[in-house]
C-alpha cells in the first residue's frame, strides 16, 4: 500500500538522519495522567524546527540526540518539557483547564486565558466538529454566556440573530462587530464553511481589547480566525462529508378541522345578525358566507340551528391541507476537503467545500462552494508575510413575501387560510379536477359555479401555492476576500506591521412574478436588484515586548482605517414575451430603475499596554480615537478606553497548602466603547430623495437630520472569577457585569403634524447587568469512559435610566425604570357571562401621565367592553427571559463519543400574535385555533374565550395580556454521536484517521404552546406566518490521512 | 539600535502602500438624496420640491419614511371617501381593500393607516411649502414670474392641504361652533424642536386656508409663469380650492365667485367624451389632475384599481362597483348619464354580497343561463374586460382604463369644471338667489341632458335636492360624498341603495353629522404620542 510505503521510505529517512547527524531514533507514547494514548500530540525539539505527532497509538518516533529537549504539548493539556535521556521517552500530560488556552483576542494579539482581563468565551474547532451548521455563528449558542439567539429562519442558508450581554441600544443596531481573520466582516456569515474555522472568540464587556474596536465595539465583538497550516512537514488532508435530513423544528400551531370551523362561524356569523331568527338564517346562509362546502350535505344542512354540524356531513373535499403541499421532506449534502502543510519557514492551508440544500418547504433551497487558502512565509529571520484568499459563491432560493403581511406569503396562506378551502380545483363530488393533460388546477378562489363554490372570501384571485411555484425568486452572492500581512522585527521585542483586508460582495437577485396569478398578472413582472459591496480594511501596527526582572510588558500602538462602498442598482419591468426567461430582454415595458452608491469611512487610533508582574499581577490598557464619517465634522471623533486587572491567586504562595485549588483568579475589567451604526450612514444630515413627476425631475423632502448627532457609547464593568478545582475535575468561572449604554441614538418619534415622523437624537441611556456562570464537571475519568457535564447560566436584566419622554413602542412602552422590552398593552379582564362580550380593565393617566387602574364606586378595577375605551397598561412582563443557559453532557465510552447540548430560558413573556391571529372573533374564512370552541355561548357560561361575532372589533385585541404567553422553553440544541474506527481498521483502509458520526441540530423544543417559536424575535411577537426553523439530522464521516 | 538597510526600506515600502487616509477621509455624501440647504437654493430647484409634491399625490410613498404604500396620496382616498357613504358601493366582500373602511372601522380606530396617512401626508406637504414659503422670505429672493408661480403653488398647497385635514379631522364648519370647536395643529413652518402645537380652532384654521388661497391667487394672477401641466396648480385651481373652501364654510358670495372664476376656459364635455372613461387630464374639463405615466404605476395601489370595473385586478374581478339604485332611477331617460351605470348587468359573483348572485337562478333580472351569460359577455366585450372579470347590477362603468383589461395605470381627476358649476349653482341657492342658481344648472344640464329645465326647481328646498342629486350623478366616483354629507349634515341609510349590511355593517346606517361625532375621523395615535400639546383627552 502507498500509504505503508511512505512510512517505509520516513523510517529509512530518518534512520539516514540518525547517522549522518549522529542522532538516535527516539520512540515513546505520549499519554494522558490516565494512561490514555493522545494521538496528535506534538512533539517538539526545542530550539530546532524538527518536530512529529503521536500516531493514533499515542506513539511517536523522532530523530534526536541526548541532551534534546522536547516540548509535548496537545491541545486541552499542559505542554511540557523533557529532556531526553533514553532512546524510549514516555511522556504523560496533564489535563490542562481552559485557562492555558491561547485565545485571539484582536489585532493579531494572542492570550493565554490566564492572562486576560477581560471576558473573553470561546468555541473551538473542537466543538465545531460536533455541529452541522450552514452559518457558523450558530455553534456559540450554548457555549458561551451572556450571549442570546434568536432562531434561524428555515429558509435554507439562514442564520440566527444574536445579543450579545442584552440589547445596547433602543434604534441603533444591536450586532456584534464581526473580525475574520483580523479585519471587519459584513458578509454573511453564511459564507464561511464550518470546517474552516479555528476558532470562534466572543470579547464581551469592555476587556481592554475589546477597547481597540473603539466605535465599533459597543455591541461586543465576534473574532473568527481560519485555520493555518501545520508547521510539522507533514501533509495532512481531512475530509468530511455529510447527508443530512432537513424537516421542521417547531410544530405549526393546532387547527380545527372543516366541521368544527362550520359550527365556529356559524355561531360567529348567528351572533352578529339582528335578524329575528338568527340560527335559522345563519344555518341557511352561512354557506353563502364561506362560499365552499367541502360536505356531502346540501349547502343549507350543514350546520343546524342548534350549531351542530350536520351527523351526516363528511368531508368530501381533497387537498385540505396546505401543509401537504407546502412542506417536502429537506435534504442537505455537505462535502468539505482541507490540506494543511508547512514547515518553520512557511504553512499553507487550502480547503474547498461544497453544500446543496433543498429546504423542508417547496422552491427554496440554498447552493454554496467555499474555497480558502491561507499561507504565511518567512523568508527571513526578521520578516514575515502572508494572508489569505478566500471565495463562497452562494445561490438561495426562496419564497416571496416570507414573514410578512404580503398576500403572497405561502406561509401565512398554510396557517391563516381556514381547512375547508382546498389548494386545487374540486368538483361536486370534492375529487380534484385535472385539465385535459391530467393535471390538477389551482383554486384561485374566484368561484367556480359549475362546482357550487363561490369566490373565496379570503383573498380571492390569489393563491399562496401556485405564486410560489410559478415565481421565481433567487439570490446569488459571490463574496472574495483579501487578507494581506507583513511583519517585520525592527529590533528585538519591536515589530512593525501592516494588515490590509479587503472584502467583496457581489449581489444579484432576481425576482419575478408571475403572469397567471398575482402580483405579477397578466403581464409577469421581472425585478432585479444587484451590488456591489466592497470593505477595506487597513492597520498598521508597532509591538513592542520586553521584559526585565518579573516584569513583562507589551506595548501595541496602531493606526486603522476602514471603508466600505455599497452601490446598488435596481430595476422593473413587466410585460414578458416568453415564459420561463428571467432577463430583463424577455419584458418589454420597464417601470422603474434605480440605484444608489453609499459609503462609510471611520479612522482610528489605537494603543494598548500589558503588563504583568511574574505572571502573577496583570495590568491592561486600551485606548482608541475614532472619528466616523457618520458624524458632522466637530462631533465626529470619539475617545474609547478600557482598563483591565487580574490576579492568579494559585500562584501565591500562601495558596501552596490549599490542595484542592489547581486555579484560581480574579480578574475585573472597566471601559468605554462606542457604536455609529445607525442603520443610514447620513443620518446626520437634512436630505430631500429623489423623484419625479410624469417623468419630470421632482425631489422629496425625507430626512430631517441632526448635526449635533455623536456616538452611542457604552460603558462596561465586569468582575469575574475563575477557577479549576480538584485536579481540574471541576472548573469554570463566575462572572457580572453592568453595561451601561448613553446618548443612544434614536429617531425620535416626533408629531406627524411636522411633516416628518422621526428625528435622530442622542436621547436615553439604559443598562444591562447579568450573572455568568460557567461550571464543568469531570463526572467520570478512565481509559474507557469519561463523562463530563457543562453548566451555562446567565441572567438578563435590563432597565432604561433616562429618556425624554415615555414613548409606545409597539406592545412595549419606554419609561425610565423599565426595560425596553416591557409590555404596555390592554388587559384583558376575561369574558362577561352574561352575554359573552370579552371584557377590558379601564386605565386612565394620572397628572404625571401615568395609567392608573379607574375603580368602580366599589374600588375595584372597573371594566369596559369596548377596548378603545379601555386604556393601554404595563402588565409587569417583559420579553426577555430572566436566565438562559444551557446544558451539555459529552460521553465517550472506547471509540463512540456522545454529545448532548440543551439550551433554555426561563421567564419572559411572548405575545403570541401567531395564535391571536387564529382566535379572531369572526372572520370569513380565517382559521381557527381549537381553543376557539371555548367561546362563550349562553349567559351563564364561564369561559376564556369571548363570544365569536363577526365584525366585532370589541371582542378581539390581539395586542393584550389575553395572548401574553410564557417564553420560556428547552430545546435539545445539539446531539453528536460519533464512533472512531480503530487502528488497524484505519490501517486497512490507509487512513490515518476515520470516524463517522450522526449530528443533530434543532431536534426538539418544548415550549408554552404547539406553533410557538419562543426564540423568534428579542420583542416577543411572532406572527407565526414565517419561514418556521428548520431542524436539521445529518450523517457523516470524517477521514484524516 | 540602528536597522539595516533591507528593513529601512522595507518599512518605508510597507508605511507608504498603506498610510493613505485623506484629508477628506471622513466626508462623505449620499447619492440619492441632495442636502435641505441645496434643496432650497434656487428657483429651479425649489421647482424639484413642487414636482416631488406633485408626484406624492399618486405616487407609492415608500420614499418618505413612516408614509403607506397602501395609503398614498390622494388616489387612495379619492374612491374611500366615496365609498365610506356608500355613494360608491362595493358589491362583494373583494379581496379587503377598503372593507374596513367603508364598514366604519378604521377611521374610528387612531392607529389605523387611513385615518394616520390621510394626516401624515397632508401634513408633509404644508412642511414642505411651509419650508419653500419661509425660505424665499428670509432669503430675500427675487420674485421674479418663476417664483410668483412657486409661491402661488406653495400656498395653494398649504390651503388645499390644510382644507383636507380641517374638513376630515374636525366638526364640520357650518354644523359646528367654528370658534370654539377644535381643529388641527396649525404650523406654517416645522422647526426644532419640532414639538407642533395645539389643536387650534376650526375658524383659526380656515383663516390660515383663506389666507394662503388668497395669498395663491394673489401671485398666480400677478404675471405669474403659468402653470407646466394640469399636474401643477393653476390660477384656475386656485379659484377651484378657494370655492371649495367657500362653499364648505358657508361663505356662499365667495363660492360662487370663485367656482366661476375657476371653471373659465374648461368647456363642458361632450357626451362622448364624458363616456370615455375619465381616465386623463387632457379632457377639457379637467382643472387639475395628476398625469400618471407608466414608468410611475402604482399598479395595485392605483385608484382605478380601487373603483374601475376593467382593471385586472381581483378587487375589480370580483368586486365591481356599484351606483346607488335608488339615485340611478331619478336619472331622467334623456339624461345620458344614465350609461354610467348598468342595471341589467348579470350578477355573476357567486360570493356577490346581496346573496342573489352566481347564476340566472339566484340574479331576479334572469330567467334563463343562456340570457344570463349572454349579457355578461355583452358586458365584458363592450368594455374590455377579461373573461375573469364579474359583473353586477347597477356596476359603473363610469371610470374605465385607457387599455381595459391591464393593470396599466391612468391619470386621476383632482377637480373639474362641472364641480365649478355645481358649487356655483348651491352657493346661490343658499343665498338665495334662486334665478341665479338655476341659471348656472340650466347651462349645465343642457350639457346633459336634451330635456333638462332648471326651472322645475323652483325654490331652494328643491334646488338643494336637485344639486345634491346632480353632485351624485355628475361626481359619482370622484371623493365629495363624505364631505357633501357633512356640509348638508344628512344621515346615511343605505336601505335601497343595493348595498348589502352584511357587508356594510355599521356603515349601512350612520345618524347625521352634526349628532354624531363618529363622522370626524381620529386623530392618529402617533400625533397624540408625540405632540406635547395634544393628549388622549383632545382626541375626536
Amino acid at each position: 500500500m502507498k500509504t505503508k510505503f511512505i512510512q517505509t521510505l520516513t523510517l529509512a529517512l530518518i534512520a539516514v538522519f540518525q547517522v549522518a547527524l549522529a542522532q538516535q531514533v527516539i520512540t515513546g507514547s505520549v499519554t494522558d495522567q490516565d494512561g490514555l494514548p493522545l494521538p496528535g500530540a506534538t512533539v517538539v525539539i526545542k530550539g530546532t524546527s524538527t518536530a512529529t505527532t503521536a500516531d493514533f497509538d499515542g506513539n511517536y518516533t523522532i530523530a534526536a540526540k541526548n541532551g534534546d529537549v522536547f516540548i509535548v504539548s496537545f491541545v486541552g493539556f499542559n505542554p511540557i518539557e523533557v529532556t531526553v535521556s533514553s532512546a524510549t521517552m514516555n511522556v504523560s500530560l496533564e489535563g490542562s483547564t481552559q485557562l492555558d488556552e491561547v485565545v485571539v483576542t484582536g489585532f493579531g494579539q494572542t492570550e493565554k486565558r490566564e492572562a486576560l482581563t477581560g471576558s473573553v468565551g470561546t468555541v473551538s474547532s473542537a466543538e465545531l466538529t460536533k455541529r452541522n451548521v450552514i452559518n457558523p455563528i450558530a455553534a456559540i449558542e450554548g457555549n458561551v454566556t451572556g450571549v442570546q439567539f434568536t432562531s434561524a429562519s428555515g429558509q435554507p442558508g439562514s442564520g440566527p440573530g444574536i445579543v450579545i450581554r442584552g440589547v445596547g441600544t433602543l434604534n441603533g443596531s444591536a450586532s456584534p462587530l464581526i473580525i475574520v481573520d483580523g479585519a471587519t466582516f459584513e458578509g454573511s456569515i453564511n459564507s464561511i464553511n464550518q470546517d474552516d474555522i479555528e476558532s470562534i472568540n466572543v470579547l464581551k464587556g469592555a476587556s481592554p481589547m475589546i477597547a481597540l474596536y473603539g466605535s465599533r465595539a459597543a455591541n461586543g465583538v465576534i473574532l473568527i480566525t481560519t485555520k493555518k497550516g501545520s508547521k510539522d512537514g507533514k501533509i495532512r488532508v481531512n475530509m468530511t462529508s455529510q447527508y443530512s435530513f432537513i424537516d421542521r423544528a417547531v410544530k405549526e400551531y393546532e387547527e380545527v378541522g372543516p366541521g368544527q370551523y362550520y359550527e365556529l362561524m356559524w355561531e360567529a356569523y348567528k351572533n352578529s345578525l339582528s335578524t329575528a331568527d338568527p340560527a335559522a338564517t345563519a344555518s341557511a346562509t352561512i354557506f353563502d358566507r364561506l362560499g365552499y362546502n367541502p360536505f356531502n350535505v346540501a349547502n343549507d344542512q350543514i350546520v343546524g340551528t342548534d350549531g351542530n354540524l350536520n351527523p351526516n356531513a363528511e368531508v368530501i373535499y381533497e387537498s385540505l391541507d396546505w401543509l401537504d403541499y407546502l412542506q417536502r421532506n429537506g435534504t442537505r449534502i455537505n462535502n468539505s476537503v482541507n490540506v494543511s502543510s508547512g514547515s518553520d519557514k512557511h504553512s499553507v492551508f487550502f480547503s474547498a467545500s461544497h453544500t446543496d440544500e433543498d429546504g423542508y418547504v417547496i422552491e427554496s433551497s440554498f447552493e454554496r462552494t467555499t474555497g480558502r487558502l491561507n499561507a504565511d512565509f518567512a523568508p527571513t529571520k526578521w520578516f514575515r508575510l502572508g494572508g489569505g484568499l478566500n471565495m463562497a459563491l452562494n445561490k438561495t432560493v426562496g419564497l416571496g413575501g416570507v414573514g410578512s403581511s404580503s398576500i403572497v406569503n405561502p406561509f401565512g396562506w398554510a396557517k391563516n387560510l381556514a381547512s375547508i378551502y382546498p389548494v386545487y380545483v374540486v368538483d361536486n363530488n370534492g375529487k380534484i379536477v385535472n385539465d385535459a393533460a391530467g393535471n390538477p388546477q389551482y383554486d384561485y378562489g374566484e368561484g367556480y359555479p359549475e362546482y357550487g363554490i363561490q369566490s373565496r372570501p379570503y383573498s380571492p384571485g390569489r393563491h399562496g401555492i401556485a405564486e410560489a411555484y410559478f415565481n421565481d425568486e433567487d439570490t446569488k452572492t459571490n463574496n472574495y476576500g483579501l487578507r494581506f500581512f507583513a511583519e517585520i522585527d525592527l529590533m528585538e521585542g519591536l515589530t512593525f506591521s501592516v494588515n490590509y483586508a479587503n472584502d467583496y460582495q457581489d449581489f444579484i437577485n432576481k425576482s419575478y412574478e408571475n403572469d397567471i396569478v398575482g402580483d405579477g398578472a397578466p403581464t409577469g413582472r421581472y425585478g432585479e436588484t444587484r451590488f456591489r459591496r466592497t470593505v477595506s480594511n487597513a492597520i498598521q501596527k508597532l509591538n513592542y515586548t520586553t521584559s526585565f526582572g518579573d516584569h513583562n510588558i507589551q506595548v501595541l500602538l496602531g493606526h486603522e482605517s476602514f471603508d466600505r462602498d455599497y452601490s446598488q442598482n435596481s430595476g422593473l419591468a413587466n410585460t414578458q414575451v416568453a415564459a420561463g426567461i428571467y432577463e430583463f430582454a424577455n419584458f418589454t415595458v420597464p417601470t422603474s430603475l434605480d440605484g444608489y452608491s453609499s459609503e462609510k469611512n471611520t479612522e482610528g487610533y489605537f494603543g494598548r499596554i500589558g503588563y504583568d508582574f511574574s505572571e502573577k499581577y496583570f495590568l491592561n490598557v486600551g485606548f482608541r480615537r475614532d472619528g466616523s464619517s457618520v458624524f458632522s465634522t466637530d462631533v465626529r471623533w470619539g475617545n474609547f478606553y478600557a482598563v483591565g486587572v487580574s490576579w492568579s491567586i494559585d500562584k501565591e504562595s500562601f495558596m501552596d497548602n490549599v490542595d484542592f485549588v489547581d486555579r484560581l483568579k480574579l480578574r475585573a475589567s472597566f471601559g468605554e466603547v462606542g457604536n455609529d451604526n445607525l442603520g443610514d450612514f447620513y443620518i446626520s444630515q437634512p436630505r430631500y430623495s429623489l423623484t419625479s413627476n410624469a417623468g419630470a425631475p421632482g425631489i422629496l423632502w425625507t430626512q430631517l437630520g441632526n448635526n449635533g448627532l455623536t456616538w452611542e457609547s457604552v460603558t462596561s464593568f465586569d468582575v469575574a472569577a475563575e477557577f479549576s478545582l480538584f485536579k481540574n475535575k471541576l472548573y469554570g468561572s463566575v462572572e457580572y457585569y453592568k453595561k451601561t449604554s448613553n446618548d443612544l441614538l434614536y429617531n425620535l418619534p416626533i408629531a406627524p403634524s411636522n411633516g416628518l415622523i422621526e428625528k435622530p437624537e442622542n436621547v436615553g441611556d439604559i443598562f444591562n447587568a447579568g450573572l455568568e456562570i460557567s461550571l464543568n464537571s469531570e463526572l467520570v475519568s478512565n481509559k474507557d469512559f469519561s463523562w463530563t457535564l457543562g453548566l451555562q447560566a446567565s441572567t438578563l436584566d435590563a432597565e432604561i435610566t433616562s429618556l425624554p419622554d415615555p414613548f409606545v413602542n409597539g406592545s412595549k412602552r419606554w419609561e425610565v425604570g423599565r426595560s425596553q422590552y416591557a409590555y404596555f398593552v390592554y388587559h384583558y379582564a376575561g369574558v362577561d357571562s352574561a352575554n359573552g362580550d370579552a371584557l377590558w380593565y379601564m386605565f386612565e393617566e394620572d397628572a404625571d401621565g401615568n395609567s392608573i387602574p379607574v375603580l368602580d364606586d366599589d374600588g375595584n378595577h372597573d371594566t369596559t367592553n369596548d377596548w378603545g375605551d379601555a386604556g393601554k397598561a404595563y402588565t409587569g412582563d417583559v420579553s426577555t427571559p430572566d436566565l438562559i443557559g444551557s446544558i451539555r453532557n459529552s460521553l465517550s465510552y472506547k471509540n463512540l463519543s456522545l454529545d448532548v447540548l440543551l439550551t433554555f430560558a426561563s421567564g419572559g413573556k411572548i405575545m403570541d400574535y401567531g395564535y391571536g391571529d387564529m382566535m379572531h372573533t369572526g372572520s370569513y374564512a380565517s382559521s381557527y385555533h381549537p381553543d376557539a370552541s371555548r367561546a362563550w355561548r349562553n349567559p351563564g357560561d364561564v369561559t376564556d374565550v369571548p363570544r365569536l361575532e363577526v365584525g366585532n372589533t370589541n371582542q378581539v385585541q390581539t395586542m393584550s395580556t389575553r395572548f401574553l404567553t410564557d417564553a420560556s422553553y428547552i430545546a435539545l440544541r445539539n446531539v453528536n454521536l460519533s464512533y472512531a474506527f480503530d487502528k488497524e481498521i484505519a490501517d486497512k483502509l490507509g487512513v490515518d484517521q476515520l470516524s463517522i458520526f450522526v449530528t443533530g441540530e434543532n431536534l426538539f423544543i418544548n415550549s408554552a404552546r404547539q406553533g410557538l417559536d419562543p426564540q423568534f424575535n428579542i420583542a416577543g411577537t411572532p406572527s407565526g406566518n414565517g419561514y418556521s426553523p428548520a431542524s436539521t439530522l445529518s450523517l457523516g464521516a470524517k477521514l484524516n490521512f | 539600535m540602528l536597522l539595516n538597510k533591507y528593513k529601512s526600506l522595507l518599512l518605508v515600502v510597507l508605511i507608504a502602500i498603506t498610510f493613505s487616509c485623506e484629508e477628506d477621509f471622513l466626508e462623505t455624501s449620499p447619492t440619492d438624496s441632495i442636502s435641505a440647504a441645496d434643496a432650497l437654493s434656487s428657483p429651479a430647484n425649489i421647482n424639484l420640491v413642487l414636482n416631488g409634491l406633485h408626484r406624492m399625490l399618486y405616487s407609492q410613498n415608500g420614499i418618505l419614511p413612516g408614509a403607506s404604500n397602501a395609503r398614498s396620496g390622494e388616489h387612495y382616498y379619492i374612491p374611500v371617501f366615496d365609498a365610506m357613504t356608500g355613494a360608491l358601493i362595493h358589491s362583494s366582500r373583494g379581496n379587503g381593500w377598503q372593507r374596513a373602511d367603508l364598514q366604519w372601522i378604521a377611521h374610528r380606530e387612531a392607529t389605523y393607516s387611513t385615518p394616520s396617512q390621510m394626516w401624515f401626508q397632508r401634513y408633509h406637504i404644508i412642511a414642505e411649502v411651509s419650508a419653500i414659503i419661509n425660505k424665499v422670505g428670509a432669503d430675500g429672493l427675487t420674485v421674479d414670474a418663476d417664483m410668483k408661480n412657486i409661491l402661488g403653488q406653495s400656498h395653494a398647497y398649504r390651503a388645499w392641504a390644510y382644507y383636507r385635514l380641517i374638513s376630515t379631522y374636525a366638526k364640520g364648519y357650518i354644523i359646528g361652533n367654528p370658534s370654539t370647536d377644535p381643529g388641527v395643529p396649525l404650523l406654517t413652518g416645522s422647526v426644532a424642536p419640532y414639538e407642533s402645537g395645539p389643536r387650534a380652532t376650526v375658524s383659526e384654521v380656515y383663516a390660515q386656508i383663506e389666507a394662503d388661497i388668497d395669498g395663491a391667487i394673489a401671485y398666480l394672477s400677478d404675471g405669474a409663469t403659468p402653470a407646466a401641466n394640469k399636474s401643477h396648480i393653476s390660477l384656475s385651481a386656485a379659484y377651484g380650492i378657494k370655492a371649495r373652501v367657500a362653499l364648505s364654510k358657508g361663505d356662499w358670495a365667495t363660492a360662487a365667485s370663485a367656482a366661476a372664476s375657476a371653471r373659465d376656459g374648461y368647456p363642458l364635455m361632450s357626451e362622448n367624451l364624458w363616456l370615455s372613461g375619465f381616465n386623463t387630464v387632457s379632457l377639457p374639463e379637467v382643472i387639475w389632475g395628476s398625469n400618471v405615466i407608466d414608468t410611475e404605476t402604482v399598479y395595485y395601489r392605483s385608484y382605478f384599481y380601487l373603483m374601475c370595473p376593467t382593471f385586472n385586478g381581483s378587487q375589480n374581478r370580483s368586486n365591481p362597483k356599484l351606483f346607488d339604485k335608488e339615485r340611478y332611477a331619478e336619472i331622467p331617460s334623456t339624461d345620458f348619464r344614465r350609461k354610467q351605470a348598468l342595471p341589467m348587468a348579470p350578477n355573476t359573483n357567486s360570493a356577490a354580497s346581496n346573496g342573489e348572485g352566481g347564476s340566472f337562478a339566484t340574479d331576479p333580472n334572469y330567467t334563463n343561463a343562456d340570457d344570463f351569460w349572454d349579457a355578461w359577455g355583452g358586458v365584458i366585450d363592450t368594455y374590455g374586460m377579461t373573461t375573469r372579470h364579474n359583473t353586477h347590477p347597477y356596476m359603473h362603468v363610469k371610470f374605465l382604463q385607457k387599455n381595459p383589461g391591464t393593470i396599466d395605470p391612468d391619470d386621476i381627476i383632482l377637480m373639474r369644471s362641472s364641480e365649478m358649476y355645481l358649487i356655483e349653482a348651491e352657493a346661490k341657492a343658499m343665498q338665495g338667489d334662486i334665478a341665479g342658481a338655476q341659471a348656472v344648472l340650466q347651462t349645465f344640464g343642457d350639457a346633459r341632458d336634451t330635456a333638462y329645465d332648471a326651472s322645475a326647481f323652483a325654490d331652494q328646498a328643491a334646488l338643494m335636492e336637485h344639486i345634491k342629486f346632480q353632485r351624485y350623478v355628475e361626481l359619482y366616483g370622484e371623493g365629495f360624498s363624505w364631505h357633501d354629507h357633512i356640509r348638508w349634515d344628512q344621515a346615511i341609510d343605505l336601505t335601497n341603495s343595493g348595498a348589502a349590511e352584511v357587508l356594510y355593517q355599521d356603515g349601512f346606517k350612520q345618524d347625521k353629522p352634526s349628532v354624531n361625532p363618529d363622522w370626524i375621523w381620529k386623530i392618529p395615535q402617533s400625533e397624540i404620542d408625540a405632540n406635547p400639546y395634544i393628549s388622549e383627552s383632545d382626541q375626536n
